[in-house]
């Protein structure tokens, strides 16, 4: 990349540097070569003299280096092929297109919506279908099993042990009467 | 570029074969995990060819393309799911959850011990930093842009990258630098 590099950091004034904290908080454009011409020598004539600000500016090189992270991935061998084949599936029908839009700029909220609306299909049309095979179609008879079963629901069903306390309950007023 | 504007995919091959290294390293650097800097890479050069049209020759290629492979890193990272599922992810796995994947290849056993022990260190510090740290590093150590391409492909003023990578170094090295005796 050949941009220009335009104005150098730092390089609107001329410096007068003496301080080791001023000197501390330009190493990093320093040692990337991202300051002016100026502030270039004022910075080496401060190194010369400054021990601390030297091991700064080693312990920067070091970690630079440090950074080397060996082994280089690589892609794929077949990643060519696979984009190639990606961008003639987007070039189908134009409803898939529509939803590859649609899913790539909202992946996670449109999977949900999806799932939240087969969802309420799903329970809708279960609860109708129940309903009409447990109630609607059924005896008088098999009507008062099911509905004796749904008791189990109930937030005190008959014979539980809530029942009895409520019960219990009850009647501690009349007792100590 | 501009034949791939057109819709030439012969063009188009040739320009995902020449960059897709650069692309697919970035990404690698930037989430430590092979599999997911494929998928991305993948996503960028869609990226380059549903936007190809609009692609104005004004600035460097390279300069475009690492601007749509940072949206995509930014995009990846800031996403609920993928935050959700690592977090769900970080209750489940224990140990090494946060040891990159190596490719395969290596040159010798000795050398892959060695190397993958050093890239699992320096990818993890990396994964530790912030996005935006993380880009303004990235770009600069293993792309080499300079302070003032930075700018242009992250969005924000040189003093601001200088700021990100002085904070950048600062926190790598008090990973990755031993403490002095």
């Amino acid at each position: 990349m050949a941009l220009a590099h335009g104005e150098k950091l730092m390089g609107k004034s001329s410096p007068l540097v003496t301080d080791c904290t001023v000197v501390r908080t330009k190493l990093s454009a320093f040692e990337d070569g991202e300051v002016s011409p100026a502030w270039r020598s004022e910075i080496e004539a401060h190194l010369a003299n400054c021990s601390a600000c030297q091991q700064a500016i080693t312990d920067l090189r070091r970690l630079w280096l440090d950074l080397e992270d060996g082994i280089p991935p690589r892609p794929r061998s077949n990643f060519t092929q696979a984009v190639m084949s990606k961008i003639t599936e987007e070039s189908g029908p134009g409803f898939l297109n529509w939803m590859h839009v649609f899913s790539s700029m909202f992946p996670a909220p449109a999977t949900m919506a999806v799932m939240v609306v087969f969802g309420l299909f799903i329970g809708g049309w279960m609860g109708r279908t129940v309903m009409e095979d447990t109630l609607i179609s059924a005896t008088p008879q098999e009507q008062a099993t099911t509905l004796a079963a749904m008791d189990v629901f109930a937030p005190i069903p008959r014979g539980s042990l809530a029942e009895g306390y409520l019960v219990l309950v009850s009647y501690a007023p009349q007792v100590k009467q | 570029m501009l034949l791939v504007g057109e819709g030439d995919k012969f063009a188009f091959s040739c320009l995902v074969n020449r960059h897709q290294d650069t692309v697919f390293r970035f990404i690698y650097r930037f989430f430590g995990k092979e599999e997911e800097a494929n998928d991305l890479a993948q996503e960028v050069f869609l990226r380059i060819w549903r936007f190809s049209k609009k692609y104005k020759p004004t600035s460097q290629f390279t300069t475009w393309l690492y601007i749509l492979t940072v949206n995509v890193c930014k995009r990846e990272s800031q996403s609920l799911w993928r935050r959700h599922i690592s977090l769900i992810g970080s209750f489940w796995i224990s140990g090494n959850s946060g040891a990159p994947e190596f490719p395969a290849h290596t040159p010798s056993p000795e050398d892959a011990v060695i190397h993958a022990e050093q890239s699992r260190l320096v990818l993890d510090a990396i994964e530790s930093l912030p996005p935006n740290q993380r880009l303004a590093l990235l770009l600069r150590r293993y792309e080499e842009l300079s302070y003032q391409e930075i700018s242009a492909v992250i969005g924000c003023s040189v003093s601001a990258v200088d700021a990100l990578l002085v904070r950048a170094k600062a926190q790598l090295q008090k990973k990755l630098v031993p403490p002095k005796k």
